[in-house]
């Protein structure tokens, strides 16, 4: 099959995949995933922040193991996984699964932007226009294929360092106390928080479907653990900061933690650092909407042959439109988001293990390949 | 459809010529064209000739004696006495008229005979080397191409004198058969790069080639963008380095200009003056021209964002001369920018299309009064003719032409969409020029390349210039045949020796 191989003029280098995991990882959660860690531990979440980061490295050396395992049998992507080893029928009612979950919470994610938009740039934005102009540039990106999509990745990372680096000028507020007494919360409530911490971890799943094109795949792998580990870091100084700026009162309260305590950065012409900040946020937002386009639009054409991946890309697009203009205020965007929180925590730490486990019994059932 | 291409073929067979004779009565219609009979008691030859097109002094005095000689007895004479080293004997119409119209004299037996032997007597006629007026430099080499292609080619020939150095041509048009030269240093050039560009180049399929920009646009990789993908030049030295480096040059005759591909987008930023600098001030310069970019492209547009939607941004002691500035003002933020803009390109246009003389006093007018006029008037405020002015200027810091009226064009997508979503817009219309950047390739090589994909190795002559012994491999995106500018047992021989401590 010639979709079997991948040309090497689509590849990636091996170094893509620390930008793709790290971008990826890194989305809207970051303006406010304070504030959820901190409702069940207060003054610990960071270290729920620590323990969640370090599971997301466990669940990423699963994922390469299937990949890897799975690279012997010919193209090592989820959609080939199942087709593979659940039939045609069973293994296409799980990618199509896959292919509405990760579509409708790319949908989602594109509406909790607008979301942060409209409370804190423009109230009166206007949500069909805004969606339709930004997904004729997803569409521009991804017609570009894997390597442009690649590119917009590699520049999102380079463009984020000054936005993180920035964030130096709000430690003067900060009152590192607050994160005193340390370890003050019994197991329960620590993994209350871990649990919800997870979501801000979540995206390096994505590597199951744009594994086959990256050039040599085990040179990558470390690249892999890098970004989890770079992803770690971010998380825990932001969320370290967020904690020493507010008092656990004010957190409560805050919905945007990162978004306030911005505001209290100002430099010379640009006296509300915030708002830059967010609309800066557009290139966090836009790599990862356009992988998932791309995902969702290969698995489209991967799971019916006959549709070629341009025209799944517009239907994809369409439905992105369609879901950004259904969830008409922010309190669905933000059960919608609750929901896919959760959903990608049991795709992460129950579903993968299961197909491992899967593949794993159809190797010992069928035996090794030639 | 049908017809168009019958009548196509029609037209084409009447004017191709059959006979020997056909092409000289055809030609002969023209007035310059020379055709007679020469004879004296033991030799008699038909001559034609154009006598716009060749040299007639050098006919009269190196190439008529001969014939006139009572040595020459018959057409082999003439071949094996003529001093000249490219007689060419032939029966091919279309050589021979194509030979006429370069400049060739044509001597036949008998007048309808077909046999003709034509002896090169080519009139070159052209401006001198000048000094460079377009790319101009201060400390290094003035010289620059002119017209003609033997000229530029020796230009740079001189410059790079190895074996190696290899000169294709090709001819381009179907009228004009314009010659175009390819040349670039066989075993450095990678081949793939040459093979793309002679196929492309050989399968063009236009009537006439004028100018080198014109080829540029032609084998361009996006017919659809606004960025030049090759780099021109004017001048011999940079195209030397170029192909140095393992890059292919493009020259075309009657152009004075020199195409050198594949290019990155950094190298339109990049004066060949930074490399006759130090290197930490040649990077401090070539960061200004990045920043005066960024400058000249978004301040227009983040003056509309701020004043129409952010003007929280703005310090509040700036705000009060703003909106005194303001204040006669009776346009949006995005009216006036627009009024100022098209003023400036009008000044810019009417600037590079008037006489010389004239464009300079309008420049004066246009810039001083107009300016000072418009303020006045109550149509735009200082602050704002500031920024428009700053930015005009910036824009004309990048040293290539092209790109730079690239750079004064993209402001304009930035204007409006600033107008449309503000702060927002101006991220969107960026994202949408990047992606698009990502997506161009120029000969099918990365258009951004040392950014993306990132070659760390390739910044070392990119955004900064680092010093000559630290470049000592060639960019890898040009793939080239021979990576290694110098020998690197050598250069890491003299890098092992220890600093000395302090007075030894």
């Amino acid at each position: 099959m010639a979709l079997n191989k991948i040309n090497e003029t689509h590849q990636l280098g091996p170094m893509s995949s620390f930008f793709l995991i790290q971008v990826t990882q890194i989305g809207i959660g970051f303006f406010s995933f304070q504030q959820p860690l901190s409702r069940f531990s207060a003054q610990d979440a960071w270290v729920a922040c620590l323990i969640g980061g370090l599971s997301s490295l466990g669940v990423m050396w699963l994922i390469l193991r299937l990949l890897e395992n799975e690279h012997k049998y010919g193209r090592a992507d989820l959609f080939s996984i199942h087709t593979r080893i659940f039939g045609k029928w069973i293994g296409g009612v799980l990618n199509l699964a896959t292919i509405i979950f990760f579509m409708l919470y790319a949908a989602i994610y594109l509406r909790s932007y607008i979301e942060i938009l409209q409370v804190w740039i423009f109230p009166q934005l206007s949500i069909l226009v805004f969606t339709a102009l930004f997904c004729l540039l997803i569409a521009y990106i991804v017609l570009g294929g894997m390597r442009t999509i690649g590119g917009i990745f590699l520049l999102s990372f380079v463009y984020m360092i000054p936005l993180y680096a920035e964030t130096v000028f709000a430690v003067p507020g900060a009152h590192f106390s607050n994160l005193l007494p340390l370890f003050d919360h019994g197991p329960k409530s620590l993994l209350l928080s871990v649990f919800y911490s997870i979501h801000i971890y979540l995206g390096s799943e994505m590597i199951l479907f744009y594994y086959p094109f990256i050039k040599h795949p085990e040179q990558a792998k470390k690249w892999c653990y890098f970004a989890l580990l770079d992803t770690l870091f971010i998380y825990l100084m932001i969320m370290i900061l967020g904690t020493a700026y507010f008092s656990q009162g004010e957190m409560k309260l805050t919905i945007w933690p990162t978004v306030t305590f911005w505001k209290s950065i100002t430099f010379p012409l640009f006296e509300h650092v915030d708002m830059i900040n967010i609309v800066y946020m557009i290139w966090i937002l836009l790599p990862s909407m356009a992988l998932s386009a791309w995902i969702v639009s290969r698995g489209i054409k991967l799971t019916f042959p006959v549709i070629r991946q341009k025209y799944a890309l517009i239907f994809v697009l369409a439905v992105f439109i369609v879901v950004a203009e259904i969830v008409y205020n922010g309190e669905l965007v933000a059960t919608a988001n609750a929901l896919f929180s959760k959903l990608g925590f049991c795709f992460n730490y129950i579903y993968i293990p299961l197909l491992l486990l899967c593949q794993w019994i159809v190797k010992k059932v069928k035996g090794e390949p030639a | 459809m049908f017809r168009n291409k019958k009548r196509q073929q029609q037209a084409s067979k009447n004017k191709d010529p059959k006979t020997i004779g056909d092409v000289l009565d055809h030609l002969g219609k023209s007035r310059d064209f020379v055709h007679f009979q020469h004879g004296n008691t033991h030799f008699s030859c038909w001559i034609s000739y154009f006598r716009t097109l060749i040299d007639i002094d050098y006919v009269h005095r190196d190439v008529f004696p001969f014939l006139y000689s009572d040595s020459i007895r018959n057409m082999a004479d003439i071949k094996d006495q003529l001093p000249l080293e490219k007689l060419i004997q032939t029966k091919d119409i279309h050589e021979i008229q194509s030979k006429l119209l370069e400049g060739y004299i044509i001597i036949q037996k008998d007048e309808r005979s077909p046999e003709c032997l034509i002896v090169p007597s080519v009139k070159i006629q052209g401006r001198q080397i000048e000094k460079s007026e377009v790319e101009t430099s201060i400390i290094g080499p003035k010289e620059t191409f002119v017209e003609s292609i033997d000229t530029n080619i020796n230009l740079i020939r001189k410059r790079i004198p190895v074996p190696q150095l290899t000169l294709k041509e090709i001819r381009v048009g179907k009228l004009s058969r314009t010659q175009v030269g390819i040349i670039y240093i066989d075993g450095i050039a990678s081949e793939e790069n040459v093979n793309t560009v002679l196929q492309r180049i050989q399968s063009l399929e236009v009537a006439s080639l004028i100018d080198a920009t014109m080829l540029a646009l032609m084998i361009t990789d996006n017919n659809w963008t606004i960025f030049p993908q090759f780099t021109d030049t004017e001048r011999p030295d940079r195209v030397s380095g170029a192909v140095y480096e393992g890059k292919i040059a493009v020259l075309v005759d009657g152009s004075p200009n020199a195409l050198i591909l594949p290019s990155t987008i950094v190298e339109f930023f990049a004066a060949f003056d930074d490399y006759f600098l130090p290197w930490n001030i040649s990077s401090a310069y070539r960061l200004l021209r990045l920043f005066a970019v960024a400058l000249s492209a978004l301040s227009s547009s983040l003056y509309v964002a701020l004043l129409t939607y952010h003007y929280q941004l703005l310090p509040k002691d700036l705000l009060g001369s703003l909106i005194s500035s303001r204040s006669s003002v009776p346009f949006d933020p995005v009216m006036e920018v627009l009024i100022l803009e098209v003023m400036i390109e009008l000044l810019r246009e009417a600037g590079a299309r008037l006489p010389t003389k004239v464009g300079q006093t309008i420049g004066i007018v246009g810039g001083i009064v107009i300016g000072t006029a418009t303020v006045q008037a109550g149509l735009s405020s200082n602050i704002l003719l500031i920024i428009i002015a700053m930015s005009a200027l910036a824009a004309f810091i990048t040293p290539n032409y092209r790109m730079a009226t690239t750079i004064r064009f993209i402001r304009f997508p930035f204007i409006i969409s600033a107008q449309m979503f503000g702060l927002l817009g101006i991220g969107m219309c960026f994202t949408y020029f990047v992606t698009h950047l990502i997506r161009l390739t120029s000969l099918g090589r990365p258009y951004i390349e040392p950014i993306f994909p990132f070659r760390a190795s390739d910044l070392k002559d990119a955004f900064i210039r680092l010093p000559f012994q630290l470049q000592n491999s060639r960019p890898m995106f040009l793939r080239p045949g021979d990576p290694a500018r110098m020998n690197t047992t050598r250069t890491s021989q003299e890098k092992g020796k220890k600093s000395p401590d302090i007075d030894e």
